[in-house]
């Protein structure tokens, strides 16, 4: 391998680091939502908040643009030991609003959306953070049975929820422990391969936060898989940070699922990049999927991550057998062909990493404010580009023939 | 041709990969062009047939098949639909050379395309094909945003009920002096090529219109 491509990939795993979550703001996040536990139990209200989505499995990207006030925004699960029809979504969505409102602690920094509240922490060393808060009981057991029936892995179905939805008018299910459980199924040969190394750098980097390897919460070492969600959410995020395409965003759900589906076909001691390319490897064969699906079905009989049979796509999500991440591909198709969009992006910038030749991908994988940002403006931003001029933004136009 | 006078060395310099011979501007092209946050830097190999009078008479070829088939922005017989006739003209008014027409209509065609296909999107938009392209491109030019009206400036400056002085009232009907009201028309009148491209353009609308006509008949 030459010297470039070795400094690259050292250069986007800084990059990507530095997009992470640091363990002191790991540490202050986990403190926060304990915490709230507490205040619930003082008010007789017996609950378990843990986090879920990329705050839980450990693949949180800085955003690119501040949501709301906070430069992270991590989702936890309040789950209220109720049962499911002791009370109402509306009542239990209410309970916790009344709680925290009447808290001096968070009365100043709560907001309410449909289906979450979120607190508003100050900002700690110039860095935000927000938690939104699902409120949630245990499925009830008759459909947890059910689900466990329809379930390729019927054990991660013990762990769904109902979660307040619609403005807390309906129930509707969830499994993001089942969803953990999952990745870190996945994720555990990637973990065990190279473990000593990874916590004793860890450990030599925060020497003032962990006494030792030992302390060092899993969720802070991160394995190629990790990174390759990353990498890829990155991505994202500078991809559709365009005000006419944002609301084609692939969800990040979608992202770690199908990651951590390629992924379980890879070997363990794959490193990031290995595992980067056998993910876009598999990712690019599905954009024959979206050409002739017909097609597709008859030459990739074996290939059913994303399937499609002209009217429907699907995504499964492993923790629920009821949830079909692309859903919202089937309420607007334009979420699938902005999807296929954005992994021949992936493909294409990411050649960057293997082809020396390639000078433009990183800037279009992190975007130039993100390289500036950690000084990497000036190595990675080509200097031989031009901006389109005012004069030169000409609109090609075509005479009937 | 006199070549000097439309600046070719100054165009083979800045792209190097290009060669003039008989005629024709081949070669491979350079696009390093950004816009918007996105980078585009790839190489085509494209043909410039030179038409006698005008670098902006040119016809463009991709000639390496990178742009895709069915892009919609290509003749059948893979010329690039780089612009509208009347901005081509304006451009031509201002600087009459080659390197201008490269800047300005070659190598943002090749970023548009790239855009388009990443984003799905036309980075500074796209004409629709024929007349109602054409007007949308006079509406730019001028400020007149209505292509009724648009269409009726354009028939009394072919016509010559239109002539641009500097106390003329608006063609718009504004009963305000052009220059206080759309003083972008005076564009139209810079010189006598943009004058002819006006009759030119008035006569493929009215054609298309008189096509249209007749299907509906």
């Amino acid at each position: 391998m030459n010297d470039v491509i070795v400094e690259r990939k050292q250069d986007v795993l800084k990059i990507v680091e530095s997009l992470d979550i640091t363990p002191t703001m790991y540490n202050n996040a986990v403190e926060k939502y304990k915490t709230i536990v507490n205040v619930l139990e003082s008010k007789g209200i017996s609950a378990h908040i843990y986090p879920q989505g990329s705050f839980a499995i450990g693949t949180v990207v800085k955003p690119k643009i501040r949501k709301r006030k906070a430069d992270y925004d991590l989702d936890v699960i309040c789950e209220v030991n109720y049962n499911k029809y002791d009370i109402t979504p509306q009542e239990l969505y209410n309970q916790l609003k009344n709680v925290l409102e009447t808290d001096g602690r968070y009365s100043t920094k709560l907001e309410y959306f449909d289906e979450c509240i979120t607190i508003n922490y100050s900002d700690i060393n110039g860095v935000g953070f927000s938690i939104d808060i699902v409120p949630s009981v245990h499925e009830d057991q008759a459909k947890i049975i059910s689900m466990k029936s329809r379930s390729d892995m019927p054990e991660l179905c013990d762990s769904s929820i109902a979660i307040t939805m619609n403005k807390a008018l309906d129930w509707g299910s969830s499994n993001p422990k089942g969803f953990q459980t999952w990745f870190e199924t996945v994720n555990q040969k990637f973990l065990d391969y190279d473990i000593h190394t990874n916590r004793a750098r860890i450990l030599n980097e925060n020497r003032a936060i962990f006494a030792s390897a030992d302390d060092i919460p899993r969720l802070v070492i991160k394995t190629p898989l990790q990174r390759v969600v990353q990498l890829l959410k990155s991505h994202n995020n500078e991809f559709f940070n365009k005000p006419k395409i944002k609301d084609y965003k692939v969800k990040s759900v979608i992202i770690a699922a199908l990651v951590t589906t390629i992924a379980s076909n890879a070997p363990y001691y794959y490193d990031t990049f290995d595992l980067l390319k056998y993910v876009l490897d598999e990712l690019s064969v599905y954009t024959r999927l979206n050409e002739n699906h017909i097609l597709f079905r008859s030459t990739h009989p074996n290939n059913t991550i994303i399937q499609y049979d002209g009217k429907t796509w699907y995504i499964e999500n492993p923790s629920n057998p009821d949830d079909n991440l692309a859903n919202s591909w089937n309420d607007d198709s334009t979420n699938a062909t902005y999807f296929f969009n954005w992994v021949n992006a992936l493909i294409k910038d990411f050649e960057f990493i293997s082809d020396s030749s390639n000078n433009s991908g990183i800037v279009n994988i992190f975007g130039e404010s993100m390289l500036k940002k950690i000084d990497f403006g000036k190595k990675y931003i080509p200097t031989d580009s031009y901006p389109v001029s005012n004069t030169s933004q000409s609109k090609p136009w075509r005479a009937y023939e | 041709m006199n070549s000097k006078n439309f600046k070719i060395e100054e165009l083979l310099k800045i792209q190097p990969g290009l060669a003039y011979h008989n005629g024709i501007i081949e070669g491979k092209i350079f696009v390093k062009l950004n816009y918007d946050g996105f980078y585009v830097d790839n190489t085509y190999i494209i043909k410039i047939i030179i038409e006698e009078d005008s670098p902006f008479n040119s016809k463009v070829y991709e000639t390496q098949g990178k742009i895709e088939k069915n892009y919609k922005h290509k003749y059948v017989d893979g010329r690039l639909c780089l612009s509208t006739p009347l901005e081509l003209k304006i451009a031509e008014a201002n600087d009459c050379s080659f390197v201008v027409f490269y800047n300005n209509f070659i190598a943002p065609y090749f970023f548009s395309y790239e855009y388009f296909i990443r984003f799905g999107d036309y980075p500074f938009g796209d004409r629709e094909h024929g007349l109602i392209g054409i007007l949308a491109s006079y509406c730019d030019v001028t400020g007149i945003d209505d292509n009724f009206k648009m269409f009726e400036i354009i028939r009394n400056i072919h016509t010559g009920n239109y002539k641009y002085r500097g106390h003329s009232l608006c063609p718009c009907g504004s009963s305000k002096k052009t220059r206080n009201c759309h003083p972008n028309i005076i564009c139209l009148f810079k010189n006598k090529s943009i004058i002819e491209q006006i009759d030119t353009d008035y006569d493929l609308i009215l054609g298309e219109l008189n096509e249209y006509k007749r299907k509906a008949k």
